[in-house]
């Protein structure tokens, strides 16, 4: 037997499918980039062609996809450790750290140039930077150095509105920060309302979770300060050229609902949270996943039924 | 009859059995392996010169300016004023002097003439390079055994590509039809044929490469689902050259210059406006150009599947080769999209003629390190 035929034997017990290379771009997170990009291109003055539009969301959820790519190549040591993140591509071991780096610089370089040819530069250039902000800032240099990880996280997962907003119109506005705001300041208390339940977890990875390295209660006080802040710039929202009564009204009572999640996390003892097996953390947590979908669903809704004379003030 | 051991030789005289000697294989007529690969080499770059010249001898409008086709005398250019003048007289005799050129001064004219008759004087070279090359190794019985046939084929190739060359050019060379430029159909046979020629001088180039004891157990080896879907890679793209030759051909590469729409539109305005409806998929630069975009991405989504399919060989040179692959071809998708948004200017064009080339012969090793995988030490596992 040669070196060569023993070498091809030895290839991995798992081959990787479609579906592996699929999951190593983060689908679930990027279904949330697809949806915050294209309420941004929707709710963007300057309509574009159906066809453009596609093109721009398309390239805009491949750098999503590529982000997550490299993310996992450089946590694939954490990922092992991790209960939630054990089945992922690597750790399983189906594909290769090579495959996952040499995957996500191809779909970087791929899906930054493509937007810009297709919509313009800056968009293209902001791709960029948001793709170097979430793999640099965050994944490889601030998510293992402090417990404000989740916020910086945040405000990589928050450019997505902004980058379809710039695809659409070429430029900057007041508007696609505010929508950039909701993700930013959503992210915290939606990840650490699951960290609550799940602390453990980052404890065995040792990521300075917010749970880990100041404990739950100061984590519970954490939670209310950005649902208040969250609260304020939400409701802001609506009196810009991209809210109306629609978003007002959904505005009003997804807030009241969270800032009541919020005051009662706050106010709950550990001792009670174990005996219900954190009953109420859970429900914020699923609270807050409908929360962001509803906020932008009604911005998409705004600026649906604006041409009908229906949608926005 | 006297006993004897069963070990014992039958007969004293019989011959001691000698033991085989290794390399059995390349003890057969092993010829010049690594000369003929030098040759052939300089043949393969000088194919590559041929078709830049070629296509900028495409997109400078130049391919007509020899109205004539004389394979030895024309190897020598006009050398006087007079012979100038004759060969401008004759080239104004044709439609694209009169519908297009007509403002042209004799120096204007010596510079199409020159890009022409370099093209054509290139290919006298490689036919006088693979001849001396090809009589020479033969003569003097340096061709390894089964390999005249193949050495001799590019040279066939060769000179049917001459003829080819011709009869795209007389398509143009015409008085009162109005063409002003050879047939597509006829540039797109031509440019197909150098790129089968090219890809016969880098697959011949591969096999010299290697051993032939190293090639049979490559070939135990070989990965056929691999192998198969680098193959389908290939033929799609050689359909993909063709559509951009026919692009080239009609200068569809500049009418509709904004992407990913054309004309404002998903599909561009009046793509069947030539009669018979057929001649349009070939004739009309809206509808050409589109198909040649769409081939594109189709090609595209094709060889992502084939390079995560490659990324999964065992063999660490096959995965290198279809990484490059894909690289070549992301390059290639984009230089293409920034040649129609700039209306394809001769420089962007031709650098995207040239990664067709690179991108067709990366399509090729990859192939061949399919079928012929190197083996890797389990060492370095």
């Amino acid at each position: 037997m040669t070196d060569a035929s023993i070498n091809a034997s030895m290839t991995r017990e798992e081959e990787a499918s479609l579906g592996d290379y699929f999951a190593l771009l983060k689908p679930r997170v990027m279904s949330l980039v697809v949806f915050t990009a294209f309420v941004g291109l929707m709710a963007a003055p300057i309509g574009v062609h159906p066809v453009i539009g596609f093109c721009a969301i398309l390239f805009i959820a491949i750098g999503g996809g590529a982000s997550g790519a490299l993310n996992m190549w450089w946590d694939a040591d954490i990922d092992q450790v991790m209960k939630r993140t054990k089945g992922r591509p690597i750790p399983a071991g189906k594909v290769d750290k090579g495959e996952a780096l040499s995957l996500g610089l191809a779909l970087s370089g791929l899906s930054v140039i493509m937007l810009a040819l297709a919509t313009n530069v800056f968009a293209g250039a902001f791709l960029a930077f948001t793709i170097f902000f979430y793999v640099v800032i965050y994944t490889m240099w601030l998510k293992r150095a402090t417990p404000q990880n989740i916020v910086i996280g945040g405000a990589a997962g928050a450019f997505p509105p902004v980058i379809g907003w710039i695809a659409a119109t070429g430029s900057m506005s007041v508007e696609p920060w505010l929508m950039f705001a909701l993700t930013f300041l959503w992210t915290p208390p939606h990840f650490w309302a699951l960290a609550l339940f799940m602390r453990n977890d980052y404890d065995m990875a040792d990521v300075p979770m917010l749970t880990v390295t100041h404990g739950r209660r100061s984590t519970r006080k954490h939670i209310l300060v950005y649902t208040v802040i969250l609260a304020a710039f939400a409701l802001t929202t609506a009196f810009t050229s991209v809210g109306g009564p629609i978003y007002l009204t959904t505005a009003v009572v997804l807030n009241a609902l969270f800032l009541k999640g919020a005051v009662q996390i706050w106010r709950r003892d550990e001792e009670i949270c174990e005996s219900d097996n954190f009953k109420i953390e859970r429900s914020f947590f699923k609270l807050s996943l409908l929360y962001l979908f509803l906020h932008f669903g009604a911005i998409l809704a705004e600026a649906l039924l604006k041409p009908y004379g229906l949608g926005g003030w | 009859m006297s006993n004897r051991t069963i070990f014992e030789e039958v007969s004293s005289d019989s011959k001691q059995q000698s033991s085989p000697t290794p390399g059995g294989i390349d003890r057969k007529r092993r010829g010049a392996r690594g000369a003929i690969r030098v040759w052939l080499a300089v043949l393969f770059a000088l194919v590559v010169a041929m078709i830049a010249v070629g296509g900028l001898t495409r997109l400078t409008d130049s391919g007509l300016s020899i109205t004539e086709w004389r394979p030895v005398t024309g190897a020598v250019p006009p050398m006087s004023e007079a012979e100038w003048q004759a060969e401008f007289e004759k080239y104004k005799q044709i439609d694209q002097y009169h519908l297009m050129n007509t403002w042209m001064e004799l120096s204007d004219f010596k510079t199409i003439y020159w890009w022409e008759w370099g093209h054509r004087q290139l290919g006298r070279v490689i036919g006088l390079i693979w001849a001396l090359g090809f009589f020479g190794f033969l003569v003097t019985r340096s061709i390894p055994t089964g390999w005249t046939g193949r050495l001799l084929l590019p040279g066939i190739l060769g000179g049917v590509q001459g003829a080819i060359g011709w009869w795209m050019v007389a398509s143009g060379v015409t008085l009162g039809e109005g063409m002003t430029s050879v047939a597509s159909y006829r540039l797109a046979t031509h440019l197909g044929l150098a790129f089968v020629i090219l890809g016969f001088l880098a697959w011949y180039m591969f096999l010299l490469g290697r051993e032939e004891r190293d090639l049979m157990q490559a070939r135990r080896l070989k990965e056929e689902k691999l192998f198969g879907m680098s193959t389908g890679l290939l033929h799609f793209a050689f359909l993909q050259i063709l559509l951009g030759a026919l692009v080239a051909g009609i200068d569809a590469g500049r009418s509709y210059t904004d992407w990913p729409l054309m004309g404002g539109q998903i599909f561009p305005p009046r793509p069947f406006m030539i009669e018979p409806l057929w001649k349009n998929f070939f004739e009309n630069p809206g509808l050409v150009q589109f198909i040649h975009r769409v081939a594109g991405y189709l090609l595209f989504a094709f060889a992502v599947v084939v390079w995560l399919r490659g990324r999964r060989s065992a063999h660490k040179a096959t995965q290198f080769a279809f990484n490059a692959v894909f690289a070549a071809l992301s390059l290639q998708l984009v230089i293409g999209i920034v040649t129609v948004m700039t209306a394809a200017p001769v420089e962007i064009a031709i650098v995207h003629q040239a990664v067709a080339v690179l991108v067709w012969v990366l399509i090729l090793r990859a192939r061949f390190l399919s079928a012929y995988p190197v083996a890797t030490s389990i060492k370095g596992h």
